[in-house]
């Protein structure tokens, strides 16, 4: 019996997508078998940065609706044999699907996979609950804006009224150079609003935008720093205790300028 | 004129073909004597004891969906008979006809064209780098990561000795001899 874990924000934008594709790159590479769905009913992105667009025939709604056979909806991936993507509908929207076909959906799937990761839509609609209903755990992403972690807090409060609790946090797209500036929220900032665990931190990186449209996960790029840090998010999912990544040296000019209190 | 046609001979009225017409098709006696001006479907405007093609019937047996504008993401099309769409054709768009499809710009969605397994029905556009191309129980995906050159000509896909191929089209319905 697998684990179903919803990757979610309330904000859109902030990199569920990025995040569901590398940490389910990051689990089948560790040599899990693990099945993505993408519940963003109508406007599905999963397939295009898994590169797997082209290959869809059958999708979430139609599986749903009893027209197609799971096994027959699902798409292997082209790198890695134990990973599958059950794409979502684009002609559709969310009303084609209801919490309880989720549950029932994510339930079967977890009898054949390790892992099942959910990519939620942005809101807290209807969107939002079916991809919420089936899941056992959640990640919750957020990168360091103002509007990010209202919307993330929002997210936590909604899951924890389901019953969903202690939801981990990514924080993405995080840049050391302005953190240290002061321009940026920093990390503990963060976790202090949100006030859950943390489960990795990603930096911006200009390489994610070269793999998400290239459909390469940027897990599998030895290069990138933000593969790394997506590496060790799915070490840490897995049970692994690893270190946060260093973003950047501290160096003596700006820890001064923290303690004083200087921003800007 | 949203209507099958099916060498351009109701447009130009030309002496091109009654030859090997291998699916049933309605007759097209008369037509040689016919100028292109001439091409008339009203029956009830039609001189009495002058042959003419009953075009209104063809067009019941193979109704012909023209749409106007680019499909764009998440649009959808599906219907039983032609398809023309004069724009593009998005990825993320479809298309399911019954039987032709024509796209008068780019083919970058998903197009199925015999949808009810006709293998005789074709894909046309101008430029065809689709999602993925489906002709009755065929399915052909673009390759990954090709950024290659497509030609830069009008193309058409059908199924040849059992495979799905796009070739560039060709006029006056060389394609398809047997059409």
């Amino acid at each position: 019996m697998g684990e179903a874990i919803v990757i979610t924000s309330g904000k859109g934008g902030v990199g569920k997508t990025t995040t569901t594709a590398n940490i389910g790159a990051g689990l089948a590479q560790a040599g899990h078998k693990v099945a993505l769905i993408d519940a963003d009913i109508g406007l599905r992105n999963l397939d295009v940065v898994m590169g797997l667009e082209n290959r869809i025939v059958y999708d979430l709604v139609d599986v749903v609706e009893g027209f197609a056979k799971l096994k027959h909806a699902l798409i292997k991936d082209k790198r890695f044999e134990n990973l599958y993507l059950l794409p979502a509908a684009q002609t559709r929207d969310k009303t084609a699907v209801s919490p309880q076909q989720m549950i029932d959906l994510v339930d079967r799937m977890k009898q054949e996979f390790d892992y099942v990761l959910i990519d939620s839509p942005a809101g807290i609609e209807q969107g939002f609950k079916n991809a919420v209903a089936g899941a056992d755990r959640a990640l919750v992403v957020a990168t360091p804006e103002v509007a990010s972690v209202r919307d993330a807090d929002r997210i936590i409060g909604l899951l924890e009224a389901q019953e969903k609790h202690n939801p981990f946090l990514i924080i993405n797209r995080i840049r050391p150079s302005m953190v240290k500036k002061g321009d940026m929220m920093d990390i503990d900032d963060m976790i202090e609003i949100l006030a859950i665990e943390l489960l990795g931190v990603v930096p911006d990186d200009e390489a994610i935008v070269v793999s998400t449209n290239r459909g390469e996960p940027a897990v599998l790029n030895g290069q990138s720093r933000a593969g790394e840090a997506y590496r060790n998010i799915t070490r840490r999912l897995l049970g692994e205790n690893i270190p946060m990544m260093k973003l950047e040296e501290d160096t003596l000019f700006g820890k001064l300028r923290k303690m004083i209190g200087f921003k800007g | 004129m949203a209507r099958r046609a099916k060498d351009g001979m109701a447009i130009t009225g030309e002496r091109t073909a009654s030859r090997e017409v291998s699916r049933p098709a309605p007759r097209r006696d008369g037509l040689s004597e016919m100028s292109p001006g001439d091409v008339d479907t009203d029956p009830s405007r039609r001189p009495s004891g002058q042959q003419t093609t009953d075009y209104e019937d063809e067009a019941r047996r193979q109704p012909t969906l023209l749409i106007r504008r680019t499909l764009r993401s998440g649009q959808r099309v599906r219907f039983g008979g032609n398809v023309v769409v004069l724009g593009d054709v998005n990825p993320g768009a479809e298309i399911s006809a019954r039987g032709d499809i024509v796209v008068m710009g780019w083919l970058r969605g998903v197009a199925h064209a015999g949808a009810d397994g006709d293998e005789q029905a074709v894909v046309c556009a101008f430029r065809i780098n689709p999602t993925q191309l489906r002709i009755a129980q065929f399915i052909g995906r673009a390759p990954d990561l090709t950024e290659s050159a497509l030609p830069d000509t009008p193309e058409v896909a059908e199924i040849r000795d059992g495979r799905l191929v796009i070739d560039r089209w060709q006029s006056s319905g060389q394609n398809h001899p047997g059409r």
